[in-house]
């Protein structure tokens, strides 16, 4: 079973003043608890101010033990009127919210809120139907290189694979064709990219391939599960990677590999115009920061697959350039993060028109240098993976 | 399979008969079930797992019930069928007369008062849990319809709870 069904288990992280609970959590009587109210004892006589319930990664619970939790949090909230009880949710177990929204009732000291809406700032950009034009012409010209590195880094027929924020599934689809995997479950937070991952999927008449909504720092998949798990141009959006990064090296099996692929945005080079395009990709990263995202990732992911335990790691620079990519889907990409970074993001930051014209030139001159017979330009993409 | 009698239009999905002697003897029994099954019938499921983490929730309050109120050794039947939108969950349960009135009870409950209050209330309570408060949540959080019919020689019922999960876009109801 690939789901989370493993008993539960409810830990006390005093540093965090949270409290975590995970698993399948139905027992029979509420002797079987004791545990539970030994912690909210704890936590009496222990903590001020707010204390937190990270309900993420509980993935099943019956009445017997809601009803336990509710008289947990009554009674605590009786005995320390002053503390705020802050009650954390996800929408991806899609029972949660409706549930713990009861325990609002108990005091306005307590409240529920679903985390995974607000766990990034840049997430309702992302996640928005605007932004699948540019995936889909981002994978057109990525996956022609792609193809050697993923079988560099370990990746072989007939695997379990995971591929966690699939975006709009086009690059599922393509390990699907060319590495007949024994299971590929694709993950994604955003609903519009996984309808249309489902739709392309329908009309291609694809099968085996799972679309499955979820949130990618709280994985509702067992242990030990994939030998192969991909994470593509994602961590670099997120303010938390450490926590993705973990929650793919909990899944990934011992002796499996974790892949992940992170840019250098602000270092997209191309000749000649070399300075108009330098300016606007440091502009363009500099706008996507303002958003939380930390597009010059790639170079940060042999630190972060260290402190995350991986080992045999390989990091290596995969670069997409008019010579090796088409340069005509190269110029489409381009042309997408023109649109998307001049119209929505400088747009929504209210720069002013020089500003906008700058930033514009530079994405064209980059178009007209891997567009000109003796031009050359590139986009930097670091390729990194590590074993468990 | 479809099923076409006086009470059920549907593709049945899956049936499982089991003794309710065995069933009883681990508690364990109702979440192993529940999560089997559900992973069963969710297969073809646009997003198989959100919808069989919600029939997970949803027949294992029907499982916990006829465990707690278990009363002898004549089988179980389950069956799940899909009818159009819905889910239909139809158990086959021997009773007596104590687990008969159990069952009675929370149908007279949900036909003459509020699901949501009566749930409310039974969280709420001082008095401890009560098995009948997966029901209520039913009808409440999930607008389950339940529904029961005696069986002629007294000794079983049959208890249906008809649910809607995933409405006709495909989309999991949230």
């Amino acid at each position: 079973m690939i789901q989370i069904t493993s008993p539960y288990s409810v830990v006390f992280d005093e540093h965090n003043q949270t409290i975590v609970f995970s698993g399948n959590m139905r027992p029979f009587v509420k002797d079987e608890m004791t545990e539970i109210k030994d912690i909210f004892e704890k936590v009496c006589s222990k903590i001020s101010g707010t204390l937190y319930l990270d309900l993420k990664k509980l993935s099943n619970i019956n009445n017997l033990a809601f009803k336990e939790i509710f008289d947990c949090i009554n009674w605590l909230s009786k005995k320390k009127p002053d503390l705020q009880i802050k009650i954390m949710t996800t929408s991806v177990v899609a029972w949660s919210l409706k549930k713990f929204v009861l325990l609002k009732e108990i005091s306005p000291s307590v409240s529920v809120e679903e985390y995974d809406r607000e766990f990034y700032p840049g997430q309702g950009v992302i996640e928005n139907e605007s932004f699948i034009p540019v995936l889909r012409t981002q994978t057109k010209i990525i996956w022609g290189l792609e193809k050697k590195f993923l079988e560099r880094h370990g990746l072989k027929e007939d695997m379990m694979i995971a591929d966690i924020c699939c975006g709009i599934g086009d690059f599922a689809v393509e390990v699907h064709k060319a590495f007949k995997p024994q299971e590929l479950i694709a993950v994604d937070h955003s609903k519009p990219s996984l309808k249309y991952a489902r739709e392309v999927a329908r009309q291609f008449g694809l099968s085996g391939i799972q679309y499955v909504y979820g949130d990618a720092a709280a994985l509702m998949l067992e242990d030990n599960t994939f030998d192969f798990v991909t994470c593509r141009l994602s961590l670099q959006i997120f303010d938390m990677p450490e926590l993705i990064l973990k929650e793919l090296y909990r899944i990934c099996k011992p002796g499996g590999r974790v892949y992940l692929t992170n840019e250098t945005y602000s270092k997209c080079f191309g000749d000649p115009h070399s300075e108009s395009i330098k300016w606007t990709y440091q502009e363009a990263s500099r706008l996507f920061g303002n958003l939380g995202m930390n597009l010059e990732f790639g170079t940060k992911m042999y630190k972060f697959l260290q402190e995350c335990n991986f080992k045999k790691i390989i990091i290596e620079p995969m670069i997409p350039t008019n010579i090796n990519a088409d340069p005509r889907a190269f110029a489409d990409v381009i042309k997408s993060w023109e649109d998307y970074v001049v119209n929505k993001l400088a747009a929504g930051e209210n720069r002013d028109e020089d500003y906008c014209k700058k930033l514009r030139a530079g994405f064209q001159d980059h178009i007209r240098a891997i567009t000109h017979p003796k031009g050359f330009g590139g986009w930097p993409i670091w390729v990194g993976s590590g074993e468990k | 399979m479809i099923v076409n009698n006086d009470n059920i239009t549907g593709n049945q999905l899956c049936s499982l008969r089991f003794s309710a002697m065995a069933f009883t003897k681990d508690w364990c029994h109702c979440d192993q079930l529940s999560n089997y099954v559900s992973r069963l019938v969710s297969s073809n499921k646009i997003d198989s797992f959100v919808f069989s983490n919600l029939f997970s929730t949803v027949i294992n309050e029907v499982l916990e019930a006829i465990f707690r109120n278990n009363s002898g050794n004549d089988h179980v039947e389950v069956s799940i069928y899909q009818a159009g939108n819905d889910s239909l969950i139809v158990s086959s349960i021997p009773v007596d007369d104590v687990s008969r009135d159990f069952y009675d009870r929370v149908i007279s409950g949900l036909k003459n008062g509020d699901a949501k209050d009566m749930y409310r209330e039974l969280i709420k309570r001082e008095k401890g849990f009560a098995p009948e408060t997966g029901f209520y949540e039913l009808a409440a959080d999930y607008d389950a319809d339940i529904s029961l019919e005696h069986k002629p020689d007294g000794k079983r019922i049959a208890l249906s709870v008809r649910v809607c999960l995933e409405p006709e876009n495909g989309a999991v109801k949230e």
